[in-house]
């Protein structure tokens, strides 16, 4: 029997090495420019890539000296570093344009260019403020289409905008320190003198459809933080800002912060019979539910507040208590009805229509907003309801004193009533309408006064419990509250302005079934068929010329 | 240079216009765009406005196949028959042979996206389209072809099978295009944002596609073409070096 035997020479060997050992060295050293250092397994690629090369010039110097001086190999060496020279040229054009941010925008309705709005916003920034979005690797195109809008911004304002971006996988305590809730989140805020995040100016910037809105919006408002501060009277039982069950107001009260207003308690009672006087710097004063109804004093308080130009949000709820907030016949109510023509009822709504009410009648579902108004402007009753618990019913009086608007933002439905029998609701939670005694709806919930003359503003809303920590998530309560505030205080006219409509504002398209069977015709038969004869043409013509 | 690269730029559109295969590759081009314009345009029937990028977004996914079918004869088949060797012998310059025939097969890309305008003329004639943002997916898809052209001619040139060369271009093209979604797959978020910056569609898909042109995006495919081009030129003087 023959075998055949195998031979392996010096050469091979030494080819094998080279093969080997420039496999390692290209391993090794992509592998150190990736790391920036040495590791244990780059220096054994290294170490190997080196072994192997000098395997081959042992084995195979004739070979190896003819690589390394022949021809071929100086060309081909210089070919491949001409290649990386090109390369790295083409590299760093590339680096300088993208930082120098050069677009054009050919929309016809220039959707990717800032508006004359925003620029007017951005004039007014005069500090670093620090962009910071969170995105981990599986958003990074949502962080380019950002970035491509964020750029914008940091060129509008000559780099006093300035954009950085982290990764929340990668960097969880420091995500847990801006409140990172999903990715994608953006932040603003101002930079301290070190460059590092002020916190204490940070917020989040909303998304929505549309961008400039979203960051231009939270821009002024970082603008305007600080200047405008809100007072709760935490007098007579109120409902507390700070108290974080689901009861308190913790919740909106930290919403209110992060979008840069100051909040802080205050006494309405403490400070009248102190014989001192509401703040001068309060924006706006809430009276969030206190359960006893105001003295002749603190009326006098809060009236001087009002005709220095002031704002009161008031939220009136149904109490069942001896001599309670705002009952119809109290003083404070009648200052309301005289000066704002508004009043709180001493009613109840009972919702009797069942998708209007949650788990009992009493908790009643806006059925009507006024949407033309600045408060209701943001809700609507399909996506964004008003839940209310236990809500009071309000009057608007329809001719009001001079000087003075008001109007309603909420309505319950026609179904609905006014319990008046407040003793047996308390006391036995039983309600039924009684003709003639009760109010037939639609009743109004919430409602709101403008005085021109003074500039003074009330909104009074006839529910506490919808902006408790328990309900304020629920539907539309927090913007509710939010844009309540934002009116009283004419925030929203320090913040606002008129972005860019961001939806393309062409017309959609209307053509009939023939139209749409001869553009078919054309398309997908006529052109495609056309250039197929000719191809045929072609190829006829070639068989013959064979 | 100019002249030889005039000639064999007319050499190689000649051959465009006599190959029946080209008009194959044309007619299955057109009828894809075809049947996606007539589908988008029934389904946006009274629903939403025209999308004017519609046909260009398409042509950069259809480019990653359409493009190795348009470049893979080119320097393949004259190094099978011997005719890369006779080229080279010509009073051309090696630069002028390869950049004549980058320059044939992107004229012969322009002219398909010629044709495809008549899309923008029927939604002009019905509707009125974003003129601005067409315009510009156009200036990006022109771009981009001429990209995915550049690398279809570097595996021609590596390769006398023109199979081979079409199916390397194939792959690699296929891997720029996936890189897109390179932060899907890698938990790295440095190693996924370079090699996005390196995808054919990143620079496409948020730019140009959405109606603005960044200059880096430009230089993205000026770059791409100039560097696969060079490459192309080196591997066909390599010829010489043996």
């Amino acid at each position: 029997m023959h075998r055949d035997s195998i031979v392996i020479t010096r050469n091979q060997i030494g080819q094998w090495g080279a093969f080997i050992g420039g496999g390692a060295l290209l391993a090794g050293f992509v592998g150190l420019l990736w790391q920036g250092g040495l590791t244990p397994l780059i220096a054994a690629l290294l170490t190997v890539g080196i072994g192997g090369l000098v395997l081959w010039a042992l084995l195979a110097p004739q070979e190896f000296i003819g690589f390394v001086t022949g021809r071929q190999a100086r060309y081909s060496t210089m070919a491949v570093f001409a290649t990386l020279l090109l390369t790295g040229i083409v590299s760093l054009t590339y680096i300088v344009l993208q930082r120098a941010v050069l677009t054009l925008d050919m929309t016809e309705g220039r959707r990717f260019s800032i508006s004359a709005e925003t620029q007017a916003v951005l004039r007014r920034v005069t500090r670093p403020i620090r962009i910071t979005g969170f995105y981990s690797p599986a958003a990074l195109r949502l962080r380019e289409v950002d970035d491509q809008f964020f750029r914008l911004y940091e060129v509008a304002t000559n780099g006093l905008m300035t954009r950085n971006y982290i990764d929340p996988e990668q960097n969880p305590a420091v995500a847990q320190a801006f409140g990172v809730v999903e990715d994608g989140n953006v932040f603003i805020s101002y930079l301290k003198d070190d460059g590092t995040v002020d916190f204490s100016s940070l917020m989040r910037v909303s998304r929505t459809s549309s961008q400039e809105r979203d960051l231009t919006g939270a821009v002024a408002r970082l603008l305007a933080a600080g200047t405008l501060k809100v007072y709760f009277d935490n007098s007579r039982g109120a409902l507390d800002p700070f108290d974080t069950s689901q009861q308190g107001l913790s919740a909106i009260n930290n919403g209110m912060r992060e979008n840069g207003l100051i909040t802080a308690g205050f006494n309405l009672l403490d400070t009248v019979n102190a014989g001192s006087g509401i703040p001068a710097d309060a924006a706006a004063l809430v009276l969030p539910r206190p359960t006893l109804d105001y003295t002749e004093a603190e009326i006098r308080a809060i009236d001087a507040y009002l005709k220095s130009g002031g704002a009161v949000l008031i939220l009136a709820d149904a109490l069942f208590n001896q001599n309670a907030f705002l009952r119809q016949d109290g003083a404070f109510n009648q200052y309301l009805w005289d000066n704002y023509g508004l009043r709180a009822l001493d009613a109840v709504v009972v919702e009797t229509d069942a998708a209007l009410s949650v788990q009992t009648p009493l908790d009643i579902i806006s059925a009507a907003i006024f949407t033309n108004t600045d408060l209701g402007a943001r809700l609507n009753t399909g996506e964004t309801p008003v839940l209310f618990s236990v809500a009071r019913a309000l009057d608007v009086n329809d001719s009001p004193p001079s000087n003075v608007s008001n109007g309603r933002v909420i309505m319950s439905s026609e179904a609905s009533y006014g319990e008046t029998n407040l003793q047996a609701l308390g006391e036995t939670n039983t309600y039924r309408y009684d003709e003639g005694a009760d109010l037939p709806g639609p009743l109004t919930t919430v409602a709101w006064a403008d005085n021109s003359a003074n500039r003074s503003r009330v909104v009074l809303i006839g529910d506490a419990d919808f902006v408790t920590n328990g309900l304020i998530a629920v539907g539309g309560n927090g913007i509710l509250f939010t844009d309540a505030l934002t009116w009283l205080t004419r925030f929203g006219e320090a913040i606002s302005f008129s972005p860019q409509a961001f939806v393309t504002g062409l017309p959609m398209i209307f053509v009939s079934v023939e139209t749409l069977d001869f553009i078919a015709f054309i398309t997908v038969i006529l052109v495609p068929g056309f250039v197929l004869l000719a191809g045929l043409a072609v190829w006829l013509r070639r068989q013959r010329a064979s | 240079m100019l002249r030889g690269v005039g000639t064999v730029f007319g050499r190689e559109v000649g051959q465009y216009f006599a190959s029946p295969a080209a008009y194959l590759i044309a007619f299955a081009l057109l009828l894809l765009t075809g049947l996606m314009f007539n589908s988008d345009l029934t389904f946006s029937v009274t629903q939403k406005a025209a999308d004017p990028a519609l046909i260009p977004s398409f042509l950069s996914f259809a480019m990653v196949f359409f493009a190795p079918l348009l470049t893979m004869r080119m320097l393949a088949e004259e190094s099978r028959e011997g005719t890369l060797e006779l080229l080279l012998t010509a009073p051309v310059s090696d630069t002028a042979v390869v950049l004549g025939k980058f320059l044939g097969a992107w004229f012969y890309y322009s002219l398909l996206l010629l044709v495809t305008l008549i899309y923008q003329v029927i939604l002009a004639a019905i509707t009125q389209p974003d003129l601005g943002h067409a315009i510009c997916a156009y200036i990006g898809i022109w771009l981009y072809g001429g990209a995915t052209l550049a690398v279809g001619l570097v595996f021609s040139s590596l390769t006398e099978n023109q199979i081979v060369a079409a199916f390397l271009s194939m792959s690699a093209l296929l891997l720029l295009w996936l890189s897109d979604l390179a932060g899907e797959i890698i938990a790295n978020l440095d190693l996924a944002r370079l090699i996005r910056q390196l995808s054919l569609q990143g620079h496409y898909t948020t730019s140009f596609a959405v109606g603005i042109v960044r200059a880096e995006d430009v230089a993205f495919y000026a770059g791409i073409m100039a560097v696969m081009l060079f490459i192309t030129v080196r591997i066909v003087e390599s010829h010489r070096w043996r």
